[in-house]
């Protein structure tokens, strides 16, 4: 077994190595959202010429997936851990299987493959391409180049990870559900996954499948969209995208409830995507006009030129 | 001249697996198409490709390209020189463009045409050495690669289907250098990601699987793919089960993998009670497993994985997959449960909400329009019009299930399973599993008469609707599947014998959408499809043609009248019949044959006439008595003699305007009847 035999360890393990790649370790953000993806470190810094490395853990929350805590693995709330580096470094394949051989992954004696799978997020008005990783068989982290956020095209590109903490657990555990993760232990006393989130997981698929108000979460709904609109307008893209979040959740949850028909369902996706663009398009804007501090030097001045060759 | 294998290869980031094999068997093509088109010479060609790698191999290169010989034509001598016969500025500027110093010295060519003379200039040009040439050749080739979504990675500007990190180009043993998609070539490769992770110098172009072979790739996608075959087939054997390989699945595999190592594992047997569909799907769409069935057919709990790696402990990498499957299994048994909860008709109303096609109304209207059309087919073709009008009904409820919505592609398969689970009849559930049949070309078939009724039923409706609309296929453009499902309309009523009058069929589809659509070029395109599932099954355009304007409704009579008219083309008696049908269908477009009158037979002149007049009435009778067209078929060729000797004997374009007119309505009545079968003089 790995020494890696506890869920906090693997998130040590993880911040230890990617802060080591020149990483910002940052903290989860405090919003509900669906992927790592969502959080600003990774959809608002993957747009615009600055280069950026940020690794975190992002609790996630995907109403529809919850089977009340009887599917071994399938959760409505789990954790992911997300890295970003951009540009996508040369190595970037190898950087993160030299993060699982510090799990204590052998790669000669696990089947550790790139399986093709492209990225899109309608709602960010996103894609990317790449691959989940599997490891005997089991997705354990998802690969991604992004191509377009926004609305925009990603110049130079960022590069995603986003790890499945608990399925990667199970294995460097050896247990078969997530109820038996240990958190932590003392002596010969644990903490397990089941302790810290089962009751959680029992009355949030209750919440989320039940008991949600439908008709308030439409009024929300209505709110969060024309209060990112309202932020939008008073030039503060950073607190209109708390909003855009806030939309995107409501939606997750009016999906979970089957309050939206499946003609209505793209009508939604679409006013959230008009949301993110026009938050994408206003950072990049304010980004440019701070003169985008992050940027290196030859690709800010190629990104200004090529912009004032357009115009 | 030197020859030497030619070795291109693009090492990347792990490709898409569906679109490995297309890349490289494109990069050769145009590379091939490149060097050809630049007059090098070149051998055989091997397409190459592994997940992370694409590669040409191309033998017997030429060194150099064949000498070009140039020829530039000038101006016109009397402008090329003035009085003094010194050049003029006109000359000096094609002199320079051609590359001469001093054309005062220079003896050009001339070249005389009817149009006056001109100053021409002649050159052979040597060909250029490979390594000035194959940058160009490979930067074409790549740009022309059909990658369906291009990527950028890094900082760079370069695009392709992946990132790329090596290129390897050999000449022989010579590296030519270029800079393709940001990186420069050389000689160096890698092999197994894991098992031989090491750059490795490549010695020559020649030996490059050996090479890769040694650094644990197998580089060829044919060979790799048979490898994998036949490790599955020794390890079902070893399992004393029986494997049957989907293709489109082991070429999937294929190209996920370096180097291939078959194992296999185990699920709980609890499982088995889900249907084997599921089970199935769930292994293949998820995880690439193949199943294994007993000898009695029964499904076993048991899969085989490919694996791309000789794993140091091939347990854990078991160990793994089994821990893998078991919450998918159990995530299907979840929405099974939860699907069978519902019965189809408590689903019904959910249809309200999906959307078949925006003028077209939702599944819901779909379901209720298929009902009734499918009702009624059951009634013209003798089936039970309750089971095909309530099959129609719930067809599509599978359509909300939360399992169909996992796997589309068990679409009716569940809605089978979910109407036993609800009470409904056999029937019904055949009805429902089997009504999106054929699904793949050649694909089986709904065999009973209710489940046809209910396959067409959703056909025809579609078909209708779609044209209606007027959004008929166009060039690859056919989002609804209108040619596959037409076949399918095809096939159900010709492989089952049904006797339907399909063009009423149609308009009973279009009643469906209150009669409102202009349906006239549904029934044509049809046989234009017909005509296509022909050809593919062996029958001569020809013998279409000849047959196509005379189909009624009735597809399984037309077919009938198809294979007779076909297997006729080889009678003894075949040929002479159709130079003669060629001979009057051309003396019939003559003015002369419109409006012809009775034939008389006061007019006739010869024994000929007379006897084919005789054996019209005869034929015509002989013909309406006939029980098959075989037979029809064998009454025409009888008449070969007398045709034959009426043309021998008998001058139809007479002098006198009476007697040409009673021979012309002589032939049309015989004309008559042949066309009563098919048209002899559009057979070849």
């Amino acid at each position: 077994m790995s020494s890696i035999d506890t869920f906090q360890k693997l998130i040590v393990a993880l911040q230890t190595y990617w802060s080591e790649q020149g990483c910002v370790l940052m903290q989860p953000y405090d919003m509900e959202m669906g992927a790592g993806t969502f959080h600003p470190a990774t959809f608002l810094r993957s747009i615009g010429p600055e280069s950026w490395r940020a690794a975190y853990v992002q609790p996630c929350r995907r109403p529809t997936d919850g089977r009340y805590g009887e599917n071994p693995n399938r959760y409505q709330y789990y954790y992911q851990f997300q890295v970003v580096m951009k540009p996508s470094p040369d190595d970037f394949q190898e950087l993160y299987l030299a993060s699982l051989r510090a799990l204590g992954i052998d790669p000669l004696a696990h089947d550790i493959r790139f399986v093709e799978d492209n990225w899109e997020s309608p709602t960010l008005g996103a894609w990317g391409l790449g691959w989940e990783v599997w490891m005997d068989g089991m997705e354990i982290t998802q690969f991604t180049y992004f191509q377009q956020v926004g609305g925009l095209e990603c110049f130079p590109v960022m590069g995603e990870i986003t790890y499945g903490l608990e399925r990667l657990a199970l294995y460097l555990q050896g247990v078969e559900d997530f109820q038996d993760l240990i958190w932590t232990r003392l002596g010969d006393q644990s903490v397990t996954y089941a302790d810290v989130f089962h009751q959680y997981e029992v009355e949030m698929s209750s919440y989320n499948f039940d008991e949600a108000d439908v008709d308030s979460l439409f009024r929300q709904f209505d709110f969060f969209e024309s209060e990112t609109s309202r932020l939008l307008e008073a030039g503060l893209p950073l607190a209109a995208y708390e909003f855009v979040l806030k939309a995107s959740h409501t939606f997750n949850l009016l999906d979970a409830r089957h309050a939206i028909s499946v003609t209505e369902r793209q009508r939604f996706i679409l006013r959230v995507r008009t949301l993110s663009r026009g938050v994408a398009n206003a950072y990049y804007e304010s980004r440019r006009d701070l003169g985008f501090p992050l940027a290196a030097p030859e690709i800010k001045a190629l990104v200004i030129k090529e912009q004032v060759d357009a115009d | 001249m030197r020859t030497e294998t030619l070795l291109l290869e693009i090492g990347t980031e792990e490709l898409p697996p569906k679109s490995l094999k297309p890349l490289a068997d494109a990069l050769t093509d145009g590379i091939l198409k490149g060097l050809k088109g630049r007059g090098f010479e070149c051998g055989e060609v091997t397409s190459l490709g592994s997940p992370r790698r694409l590669a040409t191999q191309i033998r017997g290169v030429a060194e150099f390209q064949a000498d070009q010989a140039i020829e530039k034509r000038g101006p016109s001598v009397a402008a090329a020189y003035d009085d003094q016969g010194q050049p003029t500025k006109a000359l000096l500027g094609f002199a320079r463009s051609c590359g001469i110093d001093h054309p005062e010295q220079f003896d050009f060519d001339r070249l005389k045409t009817d149009k006056g003379e001109w100053v021409v200039f002649r050159e052979t040009r040597p060909g250029k050495r490979i390594d000035q040439e194959i940058a160009e050749v490979i930067n074409q080739s790549i740009a022309s690669l059909p990658i369906e979504r291009p990527m950028r990675w890094g900082a760079g500007r370069a695009e392709f289907a992946r990132p790329v990190h090596w290129i390897v180009l050999l000449y022989g043993d010579e590296v030519i250098e270029v800079d393709l998609l940001g990186v420069r070539s050389g000689r160096a490769s890698r092999g197994h990601r894991f098992m031989s992770p090491e750059l490795f110098d490549l010695p020559d172009s020649e030996h490059f699987s050996e090479a890769c072979r040694a650094a644990r790739v197998i580089v060829d996608f044919d060979e790799r793919r048979q490898t994998i075959r036949d490790a599955l087939i020794l390890q079902a054997g070893i399992l004393n089960a029986s494997l049957t390989i989907e293709e489109g699945l082991l070429d999937e595999v294929t190209a996920l993998v370096e180097w291939p190592v078959v194992l296999s594992g185990h699920f709980d047997a609890g499982f088995l009670e889900i249907p084997d569909e599921v089970l199935i799907s769930a292994m293949r769409e998820h995880q690439r497993y193949f199943h294994l069935r007993d000898a009695a057919g029964v499904l076993l709990p048991v899969f085989m994985t490919v694996a791309n790696i000789e794993s140091t402990d091939p347990a854990l990498v078991i160990a793994g997959n089994e821990r893998v499957i078991k919450p998918r299994l159990s995530d299907a048994a979840f929405f099974f449960r939860s699907d069978t909860r519902t019965s189809l008709e408590e689903g019904l109303p959910r249809l309200k909400q999906v959307v078949f096609q925006t003028k077209l109304g939702t599944y819901h209207d779909k379901a209720r329009r298929i009902s009734v059309l499918a009702g009624r087919l059951a009634g013209e073709l003798g089936g039970n019009v309750e089971q095909a009008s309530r099959a129609g009904l719930l067809c599509k409820v599978d359509l909300v299930s939360d399992l169909v919505g996992e796997f589309p592609d068990l679409q009716g398969v569940m809605g089978g399973y979910y109407a036993i689970a609800g009470g409904e009849s056999e029937a019904v559930a055949a009805a429902i599993r089997t009504h999106y049949q054929p699904v793949v070309s050649g694909g089986d078939i709904p065999k009973q008469v209710e489940s046809c009724c209910v396959a067409l039923a959703d056909k025809m409706d579609t078909l209708v609707g779609i044209f209606g609309i007027g959004q008929p296929p166009t060039g690859s453009r056919d989002p609804f599947a209108l040619r596959r499902q037409s076949l399918g309309i095809i096939r159900i009523i010709i492989e089952n014998e049904l006797t339907l009058d399909l063009p009423a069929a149609l308009e009973a589809a279009s009643e469906g959408y209150g009669n409102h659509f202009d349906i006239t070029e549904v029934y044509p395109y049809l046989l234009d499809r017909l005509t296509y599932w022909y050809q593919d099954n062996g029958i001569d355009p020809d013998v279409i043609q000849a047959t196509r304007g005379l189909m009624r409704g009735n597809l399984l009579e037309a077919d009938r009248r198809i294979r007779a008219v076909q297997a006729f083309k080889h009678h003894a008696k075949a040929a002479n019949l159709i130079a003669a049908n060629k001979r009057v269908a051309n003396i019939l477009r003559h003015d002369d044959a419109l409006d012809l009158p009775e034939v008389d037979p006061s007019l006739f002149e010869f024994d000929a006439e007379k006897a084919l007049h005789q054996a019209l009435d005869r034929t015509r009778d002989e013909l309406a008595n006939a029980v098959d067209d075989e037979q029809r078929l064998l009454v025409l060729a009888g008449q070969q003699e007398k045709i034959d000797r009426y043309f021998d004997d008998v001058l139809v374009m007479a002098e006198d305007e009476a007697i040409r007119r009673n021979r012309l309505a002589t032939l049309a009545g015989m004309r008559g009847l042949f066309l009563q079968v098919a048209d002899f003089s559009l057979l070849q």
